[in-house]
């Protein structure tokens, strides 16, 4: 007999003369007797079920916890790189809104020597403020899948005269040396001239803000994958290094590795994240090793005959988030 | 003639506001980093430091505070010139112990007031 229905006939206390001998009180008894049976099953049914729905609310609780702080975080990354674009942008604005005023106050008191001077200070931070705004807009670009390949057949030792000229000024500054390294037979090559060109020199200019009377030095050699022919490109210094931590972030938008550190070096902090996601649209990858202090080495790996199908594969994709 | 020392590591906006100042007769004395800032201060008794804080080396809030807290150096008067552009960089910056603030692009004549109320105490 059910606990319940037994407390409940206690209570009652009934007189041996009365009910439970009578035919009808047994099923009476017993209809109430399966009756709480039931309501024990029902009981137990919604029990476990309840159990397992708040396991599964707390399950969700911490993904959307995690997500939540995901979602900060990168808000977070944002608005510090509104701020410090704010400061790149204003940097050489500075300069060129100086300058003209200086000229247009003073051209009096100038030689037209010190106006020349001034003007060319004015064009080339002028054309400073282009390179960061075109990094936004390449990361926009990206973001919104209108990045496109331009392919073109031509040989990649043609454009290290012109990697060479670029580097030279950039590595100087901080009294580094520059060596390009490559082997004699480099073939023609199907890829995006300018995306190569400002992948190496986005790389070289890196290299050269992290390093001080120190080594970098570009390599390019032919490897051999998926039997496709392939390139390895290397830039490689002797600078400040990245430590295990920063690793993990340094191709992600708006991160900059150094950036609490060393607020002087400046930046975007996009230029990495550009190099990466244009290394995807290629087909090919980017990796980098590093010891702190020591140094770091940023390897390409880049199909030289870009596929025709990473390129359709990618407008389909850039197709869809357009629709 | 009043000497001011910029303490400023952009080589362009140096150059520019060194020859803006110098054009108004002013003496101008130019640092590349927050040490060389401290150092030339204390052994030129600048009138003014007009002090960048984004700076190698050692940052400008940095020399600011040791600026401040030296008995050669605490009177004399420091304006951050800074490309941060933030309400929380200029209570920052004050925080340091700068007694003015401009943000770049610097408003020239703006910046030549300050200096001149700041010199006349």
């Amino acid at each position: 007999m059910h606990r319940t229905l037994a407390r409940q006939l206690k209570r009652l206390d009934l007189g041996a003369e009365s009910a439970p001998d009578s035919v009808q009180w047994k099923r009476f008894t017993r209809l109430v007797d399966g009756t709480y049976k039931g309501f024990d099953q029902d009981r137990y049914l919604l029990e476990r079920s309840l159990e397992i729905s708040s396991k599964e609310l707390t399950e969700l609780n911490k993904e959307l916890r995690k997500a939540s702080e995901q979602a900060n975080a990168a808000n977070e990354a944002k608005s510090q790189f509104l701020a410090n674009m704010s400061h790149e942008l204003r940097t050489p604005l500075n300069a060129i809104i100086g300058f003209s005023e200086l000229i247009m106050e003073e051209y009096r008191n100038l030689e037209t020597n010190e106006i020349i001077t001034s003007l060319e200070r004015i064009h080339s931070s002028g054309n400073h403020l282009l390179v960061l705004i075109n990094e936004i807009l390449d990361l926009a670009k990206i973001e919104s899948g209108k990045m496109e390949l331009n392919l073109e057949t031509f040989n990649l030792k043609d454009i290290l005269l012109e990697i060479e000229g670029i580097s030279i000024p950039l590595v100087d500054k901080n009294h580094n040396t520059f060596k390009i390294h490559y082997e004699n037979e480099i073939d023609n090559v199907f890829m995006d001239k300018l995306k190569v060109f400002q992948i190496m020199i986005n790389l070289i200019s890196n290299a050269a803000k992290f390093t001080n009377k120190g080594e970098i030095e570009l390599s390019l050699e032919k490897i051999e994958k998926k039997g496709a022919g392939w390139i390895s490109l290397k830039v490689t210094d002797t600078g400040i290094g990245i430590s295990k931590s920063q690793m993990k972030k340094i191709f992600s938008p708006f991160v900059q590795a150094h950036y609490s550190e060393h607020k002087e070096y400046g930046g975007t902090g996009l230029g990495l994240s550009i190099v990466k996601k244009i290394c995807d649209i290629m087909g090919g990858s980017i990796t980098c090793k590093s010891k702190l202090n020591r140094g770091s080495t940023f390897t390409l790996e880049l199909p030289t005959m870009v596929n025709r199908r990473e390129k359709t594969l990618f407008s389909r994709r850039k197709t869809d988030k357009l629709d | 003639m009043e000497k001011i020392l910029i303490v400023e590591d952009n080589e362009f906006n140096r150059i520019m506001l060194s020859r803006r100042l110098e054009l108004k007769k002013y003496e101008v004395i130019c640092a590349v980093d927050g040490q060389e800032g401290i150092d030339l201060a204390k052994l030129e008794n600048p009138d003014l430091i007009l002090m960048d804080l984004s700076l190698p080396v050692k940052d400008g809030w940095e020399a600011t505070k040791e600026l401040k807290n030296d008995s050669k150096t605490k009177n004399i008067p420091i304006i951050a010139l800074t490309a941060h552009a933030l309400d929380s960089d200029k209570k920052q910056a004050l925080e340091a112990g700068c007694d003015d603030y401009e943000t770049k692009p610097i408003k020239f004549q703006q910046l030549l007031s300050k200096m001149n109320a700041l010199m006349k105490n």
